[in-house]
């Protein structure tokens, strides 16, 4: 019942208006001495309130790049070279750094991989929480003289404390002056997770935020942020390389292969009915606990390094089904169904 | 399982880190040594040519139970027996013959090779512990390993760091195999590979052991992995096994509570096989003082009563299972 809601409430949303994000034709590349890395290559992707996207693929498909290009923290030498990042309709990367500057952390929070390397091991992790919402000033100006600032510092502590109760840590007056090393892998993340909602942010990107924990933990986090789009209607891109998790937890999912997506759809579809060849070899090489066992059919060849690849599809020298017209001119994504498209020559 | 089918064979393995404290600290601030039990009175048996999986979540001791039984660490109580013969205090040439017959693949194939030494160098090693004192020889045999382990021959004088995780981890694979041995400890060989790459690993040890007729125990915490290689499954929590059965048996009818939450967290790609998500509470308690009676009462969702905070539940056979649980006794 719950999920047939949610369906015709998110209806609603979509109809009201535009998206929340858009990215069109983003292109992010590193030059380096032994060519030009073409890190993510015309991404398109549209995000509504309220919605949660997965975007999956393995290491080193730009999926990551996506997420740092959008708040324009690409490190150097890479830069952002065309396209756009339109947030609530305007343009991100017209934007001068002062007002991206603003939009981190309080519009758009990023949930890094790794807590341990994310927290501050010499803070406590509570102050780490509060520097966000000091920085945007978020419960008064951060500026005020003793008295008044004194106040706003308390209150600052005590919204905190709450976020920390809402994330799951217990006995939060404690924990709030514990260090980082003091805090379970789990928990650790789950500060992390604190800290990104600190100013209760519309669009939460999160890079792979359950790849460094159990089971059992990521379980536990999967529902914390489930709970969190539901409550607080935060959108969420998840970025992941876990085919089960997006199945599970989103409800579009995005493929990407060496910097571009080459397949998108509704969980469902893109699960059950994959159509281009490497999200196919991408299931069939996972092994399913279901029933009998099933052989896994690895992909062959390794992923490749996007250093000036050839016009065509990346995926050409790995694919069974490849064509002499997969190389030469760029192929287009088509639409083979309402929402579903996919970047292959088959269709 | 009857002993004269068991190659490897525990019996009450128990690996105790004792972590020391400074004298000054002793007496300043009144702490003593700690003890953290990693591996606290392990039985498990494990057939010729079988897979066994062993499988739970990180600090649950599945890598030191691994490295106890293939000598790397000393046991510090229980008994070890390879091939019917007691290895526990075993001491020079014998250690030798058995490091030759039980080797390990580790797991972080970016820390497990000399980033110094060749391709060459790094196989050289085992073979020439083997015995094979010819250089020719040797060649032939390190070219032979890398053709079975899926390289080009033409990798043999690279460096580490000129491969991608995936063939660093057959280079691992390789290297333990030119021991020729019996049976092989596989500490999450595929879990820092990509799924294209893991695949390709998973179907290689598998081609490996049917053609050599390798005995593996395989150590993983992703559990469809572990459900697609292993022959039998046993579930670790706080140094403890708390259930073994057959993988089918196992993943269609789990008994111990942990066991059926470690399954309800996995994320699944079929909607139809998913189960009732069963989410525990906090994280797995210290092994430097682990809870009393049954380890994991203190997350326990199926707790039959004080029994399982006072006594510890052996592992008793129930329905085709062995459980650790007051539940089934």
């Amino acid at each position: 019942m719950a999920e047939v809601d949610e369906e015709v409430e998110l209806e609603k949303v979509k109809s009201q208006g535009e998206p929340l994000l858009e990215l069109r034709n983003l292109t992010t590349i590193f030059p380096l001495k032994r060519g030009v890395v073409q890190a993510v290559t015309g991404v398109d992707l549209t995000l509504h309130r309220g919605e949660i996207i997965g975007l999956v693929g393995e290491s080193g498909c730009g999926k990551s790049m996506t997420m740092l290009s959008i708040l324009r923290l690409v490190p150097y030498p890479g830069k952002i070279v065309d396209g756009k990042v339109l947030y609530k309709g305007e343009n991100l990367l017209d934007k001068p750094m002062g007002k991206v500057r603003q939009i981190r952390g309080r519009e758009i929070a990023m949930i890094f991989q790794d807590p341990m390397t994310t927290l501050n091991p010499v803070f406590k992790v509570g102050e780490q929480v509060r520097e966000s919402l000091r920085i945007h000033g978020i419960v008064g100006d951060r500026r005020l003289p003793w008295p008044l600032g004194r106040e706003i510092r308390i209150k600052e502590k005590q919204r905190v404390l709450r976020i920390m109760e809402e994330v799951g840590i217990p006995a939060t007056k404690y924990r709030y002056h514990e260090y980082p090393h003091q805090f379970s892998g789990g928990m650790q993340q789950r500060m992390v997770i604190a800290t990104a909602l600190a100013c209760e942010p519309k669009l939460l990107l999160a890079d792979e935020p359950t790849t460094a924990l159990d089971v059992t933990i990521q379980a536990q986090i999967l529902d914390l942020l489930r709970k969190i789009n539901r409550e607080h209607g935060t959108s969420i891109i998840l970025v992941t390389h876990d085919l089960g998790v997006t199945a599970e937890f989103c409800r579009n999912i995005a493929v990407m292969y060496a910097g571009r997506i080459v397949e998108k759809g509704t969980a469902d579809q893109v699960i059950q009915g994959p159509r281009h060849p490497y999200t196919q070899g991408l299931l069939h090489s996972i092994p399913r606990i279901a029933g009998e066992r099933k052989r896994i059919q690895p992909i062959p060849g390794e992923v490749p390094e996007p250093v000036d690849l050839p016009e065509g599809c990346a995926f050409y020298p790995r694919c069974d089904r490849a064509r002499p017209e997969c190389l030469g001119s760029e192929i287009p994504m088509r639409e083979i169904e309402n929402g579903r498209l996919v970047r292959c020559v088959l269709y | 399982m009857t002993e004269e089918q068991s190659l490897v064979e525990v019996r009450q393995l128990r690996k105790y880190f004792l972590i020391e404290r400074s004298p000054l600290v002793k007496l300043l601030a009144r702490k003593n040594d700690l003890l953290v039990r990693a591996v606290d009175g392990v039985n498990l048996a494990i057939g010729d040519g079988e897979t066994v999986g062993l499988v739970g979540e990180s600090g649950c001791g599945k890598t030191t139970l691994g490295r106890v039984i293939t000598r790397l660490y000393e046991p510090t109580d229980g008994q070890i027996i390879f091939k019917c013969q007691d290895i526990t205090d075993s001491r020079g040439a014998e250690l030798l013959k058995l490091r030759r017959q039980s080797q390990i693949i580790f797991q972080n194939p970016y820390a497990s090779l000399n980033p110094r030494k060749t391709v060459r160098q790094i196989i050289s090693v085992p073979l020439q512990n083997r015995g094979v004192k010819d250089v020719k020889a040797r060649e032939e045999e390190i070219l032979y390993l890398l053709r079975r382990v899926g390289l080009s021959e033409r990798y043999i004088d690279s460096y580490p760091h000129q491969f991608s995780g995936g063939q660093r981890q057959r280079i691992g694979i390789a290297r333990a195999l030119a021991m020729r041995p019996k049976f092989i400890v596989a500490d999450e060989p595929v879990s820092s590979l990509d799924v294209s790459i893991q695949a390709q690993v998973l179907n290689l040890l598998e081609e490996l052991q049917e053609e050599l007729g390798l005995t593996y125990l395989f150590i993983a915490h992703d559990l469809s992995v572990i459900f697609y290689v292993s022959d039998r499954v046993a579930v670790m929590y706080l140094g403890k096994i708390v259930e073994v059965a057959k993988t089918d048996e196992l993943f269609a009818h789990p008994l111990h509570p942990y066991t059926q939450a470690l399954m309800a967290a996995v994320p699944m790609v079929d909607k139809k096989y998913r189960r009732k998500r069963i989410t525990l509470k906090g994280t797995v308690p210290s092994p430097i003082d682990p809870p009393s009676g049954c380890r994991f009462h203190t997350r326990c969702f199926a707790k039959k009563g004080k029994i399982c905070e006072t006594e510890e539940p052996p592992l008793i056979v129930s329905d085709g299972h062995q459980v650790a649980c007051h539940l089934f006794q």
